[in-house]
């Protein structure tokens, strides 16, 4: 077991930069996600720490040693593809017991590691059976079986929960994580799927167009999110738009393409520039507007937005309000508690939100 | 319930139509009379000739001996065609693959013509070598269209699996490849075999004096009076290849059926 790292990784395909001197370091241990949409280079990534492809420019490390050149067979990694490529002429047990017959183990020692591994990945009485013979979730645990009986030094996960059905993904996750804590392995995993990256990982790591976006916690992607990408990528957002014409302590007047508005921020701008800022839609409260309520004017006079709703979608445990605030469309989420439906469609709204929970977004360049 | 009735009914004419000949040949070589005519009396004598008959017999063993060297090499040539032709890229990979399946298109005839051409041109004298060059040469591309099918239907992340546990090129070729394609090279080898066992026009045009094949021996014997010793001696190999597919088939299991049912493991 060691940390990975990853220093200035460039890869090209023909003209096509995949990897964009990227940099990463995977701690001894941990489990590290590589999220982001296709072609984000997150699977490029992983082909060449495997040892698949030759990096153009760049170093890759497991532990002190530089493996730029040191060919698949010999790189002690562990991967469980995506197609799971278990051996289909090889039982369970011989599909397993491959990786250590290639260390040239005792037939015993062999053994003794393939039935624990087996009885870890409940696969015990599956030994002497085809992987044709085995469902979708079983063929992952032998993949992920044979993968882990090795010791490797990292663990390589390429998109292995996608091809199954939801259910079985998310019961999958759960026991993926018990069986890596149990086996403290250093883990990369590959997902496009935000919410499996949330679930599994210690860290995440969001990639656009080859390079890192942002690494951190799965709570620190989602609620500090460094710029409109990661923001956008993980979870739903409202993003604001413009030039800064003023800005107060924790307010900035900010002039969008669809009218100027006060908001509250984490961070304010320098006027006279232009900015993002992102809000969650289960940040924002909304309180309904009534012609006659005296309280009307003192929340107009409150910071905050005031839209109409124009759609309603109910999903059980929340209902999410489209909100047209002049001309520009805000998403507000609102848990249900079981209160029959006070606002409707075409009501007046004010939506208000506490300061932290509008974020400043650092600019792409 | 009357369209499958139907159907059933035109899928039994059309199996009619391709195994009514071969019942009646194989009737035949158990039937007494010497010109094939009815009435049908059961009889074993056409069998008893057959041993006997030391020139059908010499021509059977001949075409056995080719059909088996020519399956064999196809087997090896084709299998590292398509091995080589993964690490191929791009447009090359599609032209060396029509190449190879080429001769399918190239009528036997001519085929023979030509290198019965080539071997004059050289002033060469006919041998066994351009016998089985030529029998190589149409029976290739069934070895190759079969071991094809199988690679590409193969996981190439199964070679990068056996990698990444650790494994050598060689053992992965050794132990997951090799066995892999076993069931294809098992099936393309007989066909092959099929190909050159029964060929007529490649022999005829290259075998040298003195040596002859079944089929031309068949042939020659039509013109010179015909016997049901040949239905005899072609009721066994029905009954040998049948026996040999049924071997074939028990061995690899449902590997063979999946090269049948378009390749898909």
């Amino acid at each position: 077991m060691a940390n990975v790292a990853i220093k200035n990784l460039t890869k090209q395909f023909g003209d096509l930069t995949v990897l964009d001197q990227l940099n990463l370091e995977i701690p001894d241990g941990t489990l590290v996600s590589l999220l982001g949409s296709s072609g984000c280079g997150k699977t490029t990534t992983l082909r060449l720490i495997a040892g698949f492809e030759q990096a153009n420019e760049g170093e890759i490390y497991i532990g002190e040693e530089r493996i730029n050149d040191i060919p698949v067979h010999k790189r002690n990694i562990g991967m469980v593809f995506q197609s799971y490529a278990l051996f289909p002429h090889m039982t369970v047990w011989q599909n397993v017991a491959y990786g250590l017959e290639q260390r040239k183990l005792g037939k015993d020692e062999i053994k003794k590691k393939v039935d624990a591994i087996l009885n870890l990945v409940k696969l015990s009485d599956y030994g002497m059976r085809k992987p044709k013979q085995l469902s979708g979730g079983q063929q992952q645990r032998v993949a992920l079986a044979r993968a882990l009986v090795t010791e490797p030094s990292v663990l390589l996960l390429d998109e292995c929960l996608s091809a199954l059905d939801k259910k079985l993904r998310v019961e999958m996750q759960v026991e993926l994580r018990g069986i890596l804590e149990k086996t403290g392995i250093t883990t990369l995993f590959v997902t496009h799927d935000q919410e499996e990256a949330m679930t599994l990982s210690d860290w995440i790591v969001v990639m656009n167009r080859g390079r890192v976006e942002q690494m951190g916690k799965p709570y620190e992607v989602y609620e500090h999110p460094k710029n409109s990408f990661v923001a956008g990528f993980l979870g739903k957002v409202n993003f604001f738009e413009g030039r800064v014409v003023e800005a107060d302590k924790n307010t900035v007047t900010l002039e969008m393409s669809c009218g100027t508005s006060q908001l509250n921020v984490n961070e304010v701008s320098e006027a006279g520039k232009d900015a993002v800022y992102a809000i969650r839609p289960e940040k924002l409260h909304v309180k309904k507007l009534e012609a006659k309520d005296e309280s009307a004017t003192q929340l107009r006079n409150e910071l905050g937005l005031i839209g109409t709703v124009q759609f309603i979608t109910y999903s059980g445990n929340l209902s999410t309000y489209t909100i047209d605030c002049n001309g520009k469309t805000v998403l507000a989420e609102v848990q249900n508690q079981g209160k029959p439906e006070e606002i409707k469609v075409g009501d007046k709204v004010h939506l208000s939100w506490e300061s932290t929970s509008c974020m400043r977004m650092e600019e792409q360049k | 319930m009357k369209n499958g009735a139907l159907s059933k009914l035109y899928i039994l004419g059309i199996l009619l139509f391709l195994y009514t000949p071969i019942f009646v040949l194989m009737l035949m070589s158990f039937n007494e009379s010497r010109y094939n005519t009815l009435p049908f009396v059961f009889s074993l004598k056409w069998y008893e000739a057959l041993k006997d008959n030391t020139t059908l017999m010499t021509a059977m063993n001949n075409s056995l001996y080719i059909a088996f060297v020519t399956g064999i090499c196809c087997v090896i040539l084709g299998t590292l065609f398509v091995l080589g032709s993964q690490v191929i890229s791009g447009k090359w990979k599609g032209l060396f693959s029509s190449m190879m399946v080429m001769p399918l298109s190239i009528p036997w005839l001519i085929m023979g013509l030509s290198l019965l051409l080539m071997i004059r041109a050289f002033q060469m004298d006919k041998n066994m070598f351009f016998v089985f060059a030529g029998h190589i040469i149409i029976s290739l591309p069934y070895s190759v269209l079969v071991l094809q099918a199988r690679i590409q239907a193969l996981d190439s992340a199964l070679d990068e699996a056996s990698a990444s546990l650790g494994a050598n090129a060689l053992t992965t070729f050794r132990r997951i490849t090799l066995p892999m394609l076993a069931p294809a090279m098992v099936a393309g080898g007989f066909l092959s075999f099929m190909m050159s066992f029964d060929n007529f026009v490649i022999s005829y045009f290259l075998i040298p004096a003195g040596i002859t094949t079944l089929p031309i021996e068949i042939q020659s014997s039509i013109k010179f009076g015909f016997t049901p010793e040949i239905n005899a001696v072609s009721t066994l190999i029905i009954g040998i290849s049948l026996v040999c597919l049924a071997v074939v088939g028990a061995i690899m299991g449902s590997s063979l059926k999946s090269i049948f049912n378009g390749g898909k493991a």
